[in-house]
């Protein structure tokens, strides 16, 4: 078992439960502090709310929203829960692995990445503080949040941030290299080293997009590469809704809607898959019907610790909202778009 | 039916007497005596003031981040106008740990992408 699988084997329970946990306090948050400004209170917004929508969205959802929007709710028909159960029909199934591919994409696995991002606000735009994942302990180490407890703190974001970004570059070098192939412009019959520099040469030049975009600052090219990145999303969803089974989607957008509010809040976002991770002997079905073993590693805890090192990097960018409207621009992003 | 209510009423207001009506020039100041006492155990309390969070109610607060500086080097690499400031104890923690991270992989690959 490598080192993922044993990380899931012994704490999928804290995942899970911390996923529940810090949902609820986004709740709590959001009823009791909804009124509070990342900046400060009389502060005009720095950014308009479209180019605000479209940064956060290229930041939160970007490239996982396009591998995994179609690819994931293949993977989950046969190797969910409820898959080799037997006696449920294929629409059901198909309706399961819509719903977790939602599920996985939602609010509860932003929950975590939400209150991170709203302390680093406050802490930069309200307090002026360091826009560092550092500045979220003052409160708790005061002056030594400067010293070095605070640069562990901030090396501990700068390692966990990078291996997310390399999470998100891998898969998306994977995908677009794949679609290099189908368009014709990469032969398919190569080898795989080859595959692999093309896909390597890939992520060397997006990476060198992405320096310039950062390093010309939040107003130029973030803004710029986010809003032309929503345009171009935008544009792939009207095309599939119009030249795809209009009324089919719109019918799967309303079912999975209470879909998700009858089987997501509540049962997929408590969900350990207790009795498929078991031994046979040891409480695990013995019929030849149970759950696969590597559910949970391959999709929820890989998903929850991606969104968790994703964590202090992709903050919030702007004093433009205040929590509540914060929370419901994310509440739309997760839950709507995908 | 509602004229037989308001009699009931009427006779009710005027027939019945009430303990706290005060009928005599004696019951008149001890009512008014009672209303001047400052029996605090009678007062009727304040109502209470919405309760703001202290800490996103409270203006700017220093942090001495003059007297406690974050750790920095600044350089201006040539062509750049403004310069480049990092912190060469987190950079160090994350370079090391990263290219030792990613050197261990490389020594001992073994990804299971789903």
């Amino acid at each position: 078992m490598d080192w993922r699988g044993r990380t899931t084997y012994k704490f999928t329970w804290l995942f899970v439960g911390m996923r529940a946990a810090f949902f609820l306090f986004l709740v709590y948050t959001a009823f009791k502090f909804g009124h509070v400004k990342l900046g400060h209170q009389d502060e005009d917004p720095e950014f308009d709310t479209g180019s605000y929508f479209a940064m956060i969205f290229a930041a939160g959802m970007a490239v996982g929203l396009f591998v995994y929007g179609v690819s994931e709710p293949l993977y989950h028909l046969d190797s969910n829960f409820y898959s080799n159960a037997g006696y449920h029909s294929q629409d059901e199934l198909s309706m399961w692995a819509i719903n977790m591919t939602v599920t996985n994409s939602a609010i509860a696995g932003w929950a975590p990445y939400l209150i991170v991002a709203v302390a680093m606000g406050l802490a930069g735009h309200r307090y002026g503080l360091p826009l560092t994942f550092r500045s979220c302990f003052y409160p708790i180490f005061g002056q030594y949040t400067w010293g070095w407890i605070g640069d562990v703190l901030d090396g501990y974001a700068i390692v966990v941030t990078v291996s997310g970004v390399c999470t998100s570059l891998g898969i998306g070098a994977i995908q677009v290299v794949a679609g290099f192939q189908y368009l014709g412009w990469v032969d398919e019959n190569i080898s795989e080293d080859r595959i692999t520099m093309i896909q390597n040469l890939t992520i060397w030049g997006i990476t060198a997009i992405a320096t310039a975009s950062v390093i010309s600052g939040v107003h130029a090219g973030v803004k710029f590469l986010s809003q032309f990145a929503f345009m171009l999303g935008l544009l792939l969803l009207f095309l599939v809704f119009i030249m795809d089974d209009t009324k089919f989607i719109m019918n799967l957008f309303v079912q999975e809607c209470g879909y998700f509010m009858q089987h997501s809040f509540l049962e997929m976002n408590f969900w350990t898959d207790a009795f498929a991770q078991l031994r046979e002997g040891s409480g695990r079905a013995t019929d030849g019907k149970a759950g696969s073993e590597t559910w949970m590693n391959d999709w929820v805890i890989f998903y929850q610790a991606w969104w968790c090192v994703l964590l202090p990097g992709d903050d919030t960018i702007s004093n433009s909202s205040t929590f509540l409207f914060f929370y419901l621009l994310l509440l739309f992003i997760s839950q709507i778009v995908p | 039916m509602s004229e037989i209510d308001d009699k009931k009423v009427t006779i009710l207001a005027e027939d019945e007497p009430s303990p706290n009506k005060a009928t005599t020039t004696k019951d008149l100041e001890a009512t008014s005596n009672w209303i001047d006492s400052s029996d605090s155990s009678l007062d009727i309390p304040p109502p209470k003031k919405h309760h703001k969070h202290p800490n996103f109610e409270e203006e700017e607060e220093e942090f001495d981040l003059e007297k406690y500086p974050v750790r920095q080097v600044e350089f201006i690499p040539q062509g750049f106008k403004e310069a480049i400031a990092f912190n060469p104890v987190v950079s160090g923690i994350a370079i090391v740990f990263l290219w030792g991270l990613a050197i261990w992989s490389i020594g001992k690959l073994q990804g299971n992408f789903p």
